[in-house]
């Protein structure tokens, strides 16, 4: 289980890396190499060219302004989900990350390559996504900013160009009194997720004010359920969290070695009713 | 194919020094076992699901099967070998494990050790068990079931106490 | 009943009691002396040995289950540079003879490559010997194979039919071997008994998956034609002369070098493949090679999957819980080849009727070949499949007579004062006091806390189950096991010796040499410490352990069947009182003393009461090596004892089969009570409580035992729960790396709490019985007893594994 040779680059300015991305046609960007590496061990890849861009300066900033959170393409999994100023205005950002592998992987394993990599079972897909961020990607001809529900358009698959790469993901804030909840189910303690809710409520004058609820693997993207339009106005108590699950009839999730779809539906029904409980709840202390 | 030359790596394990020319898709574990003979590190999957050649990389664990060894130049690296006194004889965690048989074939030992030490030295009272649990979830042992694990580890943490 | 035992066997038993108080160091909790090795890194596994000009080899595996080779074009891969050699099933051809097999069946031919067709996802059709893995493994790429697929043979009852594509056509059907054996009146006590319960369940191919994959290093020298192989297997003195017929070169010029290994659980029980490779590629290019298995390759192509069962299983009973009879008829799919032959079942009829008084069985087997990778051995060797089989029986019984699971237990347990016990089979239990097993774990468990939690939370709807079950324990086999099913064996019966040899050096340092593999994740050094030191009265720590090779070594049967312990403390025991008959010799001639007033006492022997008359054994050993006429007058010099142990109880089936004999007659028992809390939203399922009580006889080292029973546990946890090969309809394995074949974590897996009953042999040296496997012979049988109690509101029966979180949502569904 060896991987196949590659030419090996190393670029230390973004400038550099972005240039070996546009002059190379069969490159590889190894950030972390949790996912990449694997599938190169197991040779179901095999790039001619990596470009290793661990040593590229000016990635692996993370800033907390106002509610909103800035992270480098480079910050390392464990560093986000042990960060004390994120977990204070985005909780959720710790809860659902510390279901990604393990310390040890999270180590190595970066946000930007997580995102780039578009793994069905990312929770920093569904939380993105969740969240409303927006992910800066930049090539040798041009920076754009996309939305994260524009962004993960398949399993494996974004909207990122064959040269552009990934350097910044940007949350917004989260209005205050907003809560958040995160479940999820693997076959083992930390597998990657069969399934996984990720919801926030936010609560103003008692009732729910605004509501986002995202599924990870009831769709080949992160799908976004609408469940303002159910939750807005009201308590979200048992009667609220079942007009959603009552919306979740139509799901068709993917089957796969891991799971049928049908098994992935019923996770996604109490994934959902769990997450948006523990939302509901945790908006409650946010007022309070 | 075309040829693909070697790079130069520096890097400091265990506290030595090494300078080596490896192809860039060597892996550390095999970069370590093979070109430093440091065989204590030991693979299982060779694809980063095992953990069981965890690592200390600057003071991290990492799976030293996932990263290749051109990406460590300048690094500094611990392996299981650093844990005894030159003499061999165990180091308070070592013996932990000898005390409470938190082995058995010995094999995913190096990587539970390694993964064992950055959790002591981040809780060095050891915390509870399920913390212990989570601490080395990322490393699978096939013998033990654990438990002797979690209760060397424990052990360890109460030696380091009583110091 | 009465047993003769071997005089010879009795003698070994005879300085120390089983189960004397007075032991020493068997039974301490001492530290494993083999352990500062692996803890310092320095364990010298099979990939960590590297020989001077050592080539490394990779094999290419089929992608089809089942397709002939139409043409292998090696050329690409011959070109690259770094390549020595590619091999195919022509040169296997040519050059070797076909794989060792146990089977009786020479319509079944395994070959190290295939050579027509492959009959198995994952098969090897061709090797790359090059100067590194890495170039290997590009090799392997570049070979270019065309392959006609043929339909997959996957559904064991589909490939009896009529019709069926064939595994193997010289064989003619792909039902290698069926046979019903009966015991006792099993019709007439079906006809008799009030009520009976049937249960068809299934039992699914998983692994033993040791973290240490197969490996071995050849290494052939010209010069002298002795080909050295380094291997992590087992059983390297065994079945040498089987590796050597293989490779076709005299066994005298076979040398098998012992490596630790990694773990093994079965995979590396006479791991006939990868030594016999290596040790091949070696002749064949005329350099050391190393050939390790990668992890896709042993999970795809390793020496032994685990049983994969469908069974149609019946208990007969009356109205008050009291067991009458037992009629199991199974399919087993040994894959594409039988490289044990049908031994598995043999294992499984040692204790086919569990701890419980059933007087009538009957035991039907069809072994079915199929187009997956071949059966072999996995802790517990068919055995644990038939505990989880009759305690599902038993849990269906108390289920439909509303009887509670531990009553029926009990009232069918076989008494204490019923050893040694004939089971219908004819294997005996030595010994066993169950109900002092059962009431030492109810009152450990609390089981009447236990229900009374359950029963409170189920009215708050939680989904809490308990779990009781029991099991037995056989250890050490008689290879009669291996033949019985035949009407003629194929070939001699024989004992499964193990032997010892002790040499005391002029320095009085002990040496012991054992003659079967070195360490596998047991404990064999501590065992001999411990038993040197109770023999000897010195520190165990003291003791130096060595390996022979397979040119020095004695008749030797290695670990498997937990037979290692019980076995090597009866060489070692042999071998200590000859040696000590010698020192006693020795010590009275010299201290002008009787040989009856001696003792071994301080690292010395002495005259009893005369704490100042005494001689280290530094001194005895001086004088026998260098001081000849310090000697009694007829003896020689030297200080060096050998002993092989033959298996101390075992009887000849007789002619029609309706009785086995003894075959595995030291017999543990067990009980382990477990509750569960599931998640029947997710499927997850959390301990509460896990306790466990095992009778192994005496015990040598409780912390060891502890270690054995806790793995085992889990390891039977992960069959329970997690683990199978999932094929696709083309017999592709799906799961064929760690990402999707899940074994447990340190987080699926309980704390438990151990107790001990201590019930010695009175066959073995000091009464013990083996006890490596009896945690996995009861996890599957307890998960499902305690999930399918916690779903009983669903009204789930449990009959299949592994217990998927899929399954219990869907239960819990309605579906």
């Amino acid at each position: 289980m060896k991987p196949a040779p590659f030419t090996y680059h190393a670029p230390t300015t973004i400038e550099q890396a972005l240039g070996l991305l546009a002059s190379e046609p069969d490159a590889r960007v190894l950030a972390g190499g949790q996912s990449l590496v694997p599938r190169m061990r197991l040779r179901v890849e095999k790039p001619a060219t990596i470009i290793d861009i661990n040593r590229v300066v000016g990635l692996d900033g993370i800033s907390v302004d106002a509610g909103a959170v800035t992270v480098g393409a480079l910050v390392r999994q464990q560093t986000l989900v042990t960060h004390d100023g994120v977990a204070a205005v985005h909780p959720l950002l710790r809860e659902a990350g510390s279901y990604a592998g393990f310390h040890t992987t999270r180590h190595r394993g970066t946000v930007g390559g997580s995102i780039a990599f578009a793994a069905p079972w990312a929770e920093l897909a569904a939380t993105t996504t969740l969240l409303g961020a927006t992910i800066t990607v930049r090539s040798t001809k041009a920076q754009r900013t996309l939305a994260a529900k524009d962004f993960f358009l398949g399993p494996n698959q974004t909207a990122l160009a064959a040269d552009e790469l990934v350097t910044e993901v940007q949350f917004p804030p989260a209005p205050a009194g907003t809560g958040f909840g995160f479940h999820e189910a693997s076959p083992r303690y930390r597998d990657y997720a069969t399934a996984a809710a990720a919801a926030s409520i936010t609560i103003a004058d008692g009732v729910c004010s605004s509501a986002a609820l995202v599924l990870l693997r009831a769709a080949p993207t992160p799908l976004s359920i609408d469940v303002a339009s159910m939750l807005v106005g009201r308590v979200v108590d048992d009667a609220a969290i079942e007009d959603v699950v009552q919306s979740l009839a139509g799901l068709d999730p993917p089957t796969d070695i891991e799971a049928s779809g049908a098994h992935r539906r019923r996770l996604a029904v109490t994934l959902t009713r769990r997450a948006l409980a523990d939302a509901w709840v945790n908006a409650q202390e946010a007022v309070a | 194919m075309s040829t693909i030359e070697n790079q130069l790596v520096t890097v400091t394990v265990n506290g030595r020094t090494y300078e080596r020319a490896v192809e860039p898709r060597k892996a550390l574990s095999d970069f370590l076992r093979e070109d430093l003979e440091l065989t204590g590190t030991h693979v299982a999957c060779e694809h980063g699901f095992c953990g069981v050649c965890n690592i200390l990389l600057d003071g991290q664990t990492v799976r030293s099967c996932l990263l290749f060894a051109v990406q460590v130049d300048g690094a500094s690296i611990e392996t299981v070998e650093s844990l005894a006194a030159p003499d061999g004889t165990l180091n308070a965690l070592q013996q932990a494990f000898n005390d409470n048989a938190g082995l058995q074939c010995g094999y995913c030992t190096p990587g539970m050790l390694m993964t064992a030490k950055e959790y002591l030295d981040a809780n060095p009272d050891g915390g509870t068990d399920d913390q212990i649990r989570e601490a080395i979830s990322g490393v699978l042992c096939r013998c033990t079931g654990y438990q002797q694990i979690v209760e060397s580890i424990r052990a360890a943490a109460s030696a380091g106490k009583g110091a | 009943m009465e047993i003769e035992q071997d005089p010879n066997a009795s003698r070994i038993a005879g300085d120390t009691a089983p189960g004397d108080a007075g032991l020493r160091w068997i039974g301490k909790s001492i530290n494993r002396v083999e352990d500062p090795r692996f803890l310092r890194g320095e364990g010298r596994y099979i990939d960590d040995i590297t020989l001077p000009n050592m080539l490394h080899a990779a094999i290419k595996r089929s992608p089809h289950a089942h397709a002939r080779i139409k043409s292998i074009d090696t050329s690409k891969a011959e070109a690259l540079p770094g390549v020595v050699r590619v091999l195919t099933g022509q040169d296997v051809k040519e050059h070797a003879n076909p794989l060792p097999s146990f089977s009786m069946n020479p319509g079944i031919q395994h070959d190290m490559i295939a050579i027509e067709k492959v009959r198995h996802y994952g098969e090897c059709v061709a090797v790359v010997v090059a100067e590194n893995r890495y170039i290997a493994e590009d090799a392997c790429d570049l070979i270019e194979i065309e392959y006609e697929v043929l339909p997959a043979v996957l559904d064991p009852l589909k490939a009896r039919e009529e019709g069926s594509p064939l595994v193997h056509e010289a064989l003619g059907k792909n039902e290698a071997y069926s046979r019903t054996f009966s015991f006792g009146e099993v019709d007439k006590a079906f006809d008799e008994a009030a009520r009976s319960v049937t249960v068809d369940l299934y039992w699914p191919r998983s692994t033993g998956m040791p973290m240490d994959t197969n490996g071995a290093i050849g290494d052939y020298d010209a010069g002298t034609g002795v080909l050295t192989i380094h291997a992590n297997s087992m059983n390297f003195t065994y079945f040498l002369w089987l590796i050597a017929g293989t490779l076709k070169i005299p066994s005298a010029k076979l040398k098998i070098v012992p490596v630790v290994a990694g773990g093994s659980f079965g995979s590396k029980f006479f791991m006939h493949k990868v030594p016999t490779f290596a040790g091949w590629l070696s002749l064949m290019v005329g350099k050391p090679v190393k050939y390790i298995e990668d992890r896709v390759t042993h999970i795809v192509n390793n020496d032994h999957a685990g049983s994969d069962r469908r069974y149609k299983a019946e208990l007969a009973f009356e109205d008050d819980g009291t067991f009458q009879a037992l009629r199991i008829d199974c399919v087993d799919d040994y894959g594409a080849y039988l490289q044990f032959g049908v031994g598995t079942h043999g294992n499984a009829l040692s204790q086919i009727c569990g701890p419980y008084t059933i007087d009538h069985v009957e035991y039907s087997l069809a072994a079915v070949l199929t187009n997956k990778n071949q059966q072999g051995a996995y802790r517990g060797f068919g055995a644990e499949v038939s505990n989880w089989i009759l305690e599902r029986l038993v849990d269906h019984a108390a289920h439909d007579l509303g009887m509670d699971r531990v009553e029926i237990r009990r009232k069918n347990l076989i008494q204490a004062d019923a050893f040694p016990y004939r089971t219908p089979t004819g294997n005996i239990y030595d010994s066993g006091n169950y109900p002092g097993v059962l009431d030492k774990v109810l009152a450990d468990f609390d089981y009447d806390y236990w229900v009374k939690y359950r029963d409170d939370a189920r009215k708050e709807g939680r989904h809490v189950g308990i779990g009781v079950v029991a099991s037995q324990e056989r250890s050490v086999f008689s290879s009669t096991e291996f033949w019985f099913w035949f009407d003629e064996p194929a070939f001699s019966p024989t004992s499964s010796p193990e032997s010892a040899s002790i040499q005391i050096e002029p320095t009085g340092q002990i040496v012991v040499t054992l003659h079967s593999q070195a360490m596998w994740g047991n404990s064999p050094e501590t065992v001999v410490s411990q038993v040197i030191a109770e023999e000897f009265d010195v520190d165990p720590t003291s003791v130096v352990i060595t390996y022979a090779d397979s040119q020095h070594a004695l008749p030797g049967t290695g670990p498997g069947g937990s037979r290692y312990t019980v076995m090597v403390s009866g060489a070692v025991a042999g071998a200590a009182s000859q040696m000590k008959d010698k020192i006693k010799r020795i010590a009275a001639n010299k201290l002008e003393a009787a040989e009856g007033d001696l003792e071994f006492r301080d690292g010395g022997v002495g005259v009893k009461g005369a704490p100042d008359k005494q001689l280290s054994l530094s001194d005895i050993a001086m004088m026998a090596y260098m001081f000849k006429l310090d000697l009694p007058p007829d003896m020689e010099s030297g200080l060096a004892t050998q002993w092989t142990y033959d298996h101390p109880l075992t009887t000849l089936p007789n002619a029609d089969r309706s009785d086995l004999g003894m075959f595995y007659p030291f017999v543990g028992h067990a009980w382990h009570m477990a509750v569960v809390e599931v998640d029947p939203g997710t499927g997850r399922v959390e301990f509460l409580r896990y306790s466990a009580v095992h009778d192994a006889g005496t015990v040598v080292n409780p912390k060891t035992l502890n270690g054995q029973i806790i793995g085992g546990t889990v390891q039977g946890l992960g069959t329970a729960m997690l683990e199978e090969y999932i094929y696709d309809d083309q017999g592709r394995v799906l799961n064929e790396n760690f990402e999707h074949y899940h074994l447990p974590s340190s987080m699926d897996v309980p704390t438990m709490t151990i107790g001990h009953q201590e019930t010695p042999s009175p066959y073995t040296a000091y009464g013990i019985k083996g006890a490596g496997e009896g945690g996995r012979m009861l996890t599957p049988a307890i998960m499902s007893a305690a999930v399918e109690d916690a779903l009983s509101p669903y009204g789930v029966r449990i009959t299949s594994l592994p217990i998927s979180a899929e399954q219990i949502v869907a239960w819990a569904a309605g579906d």
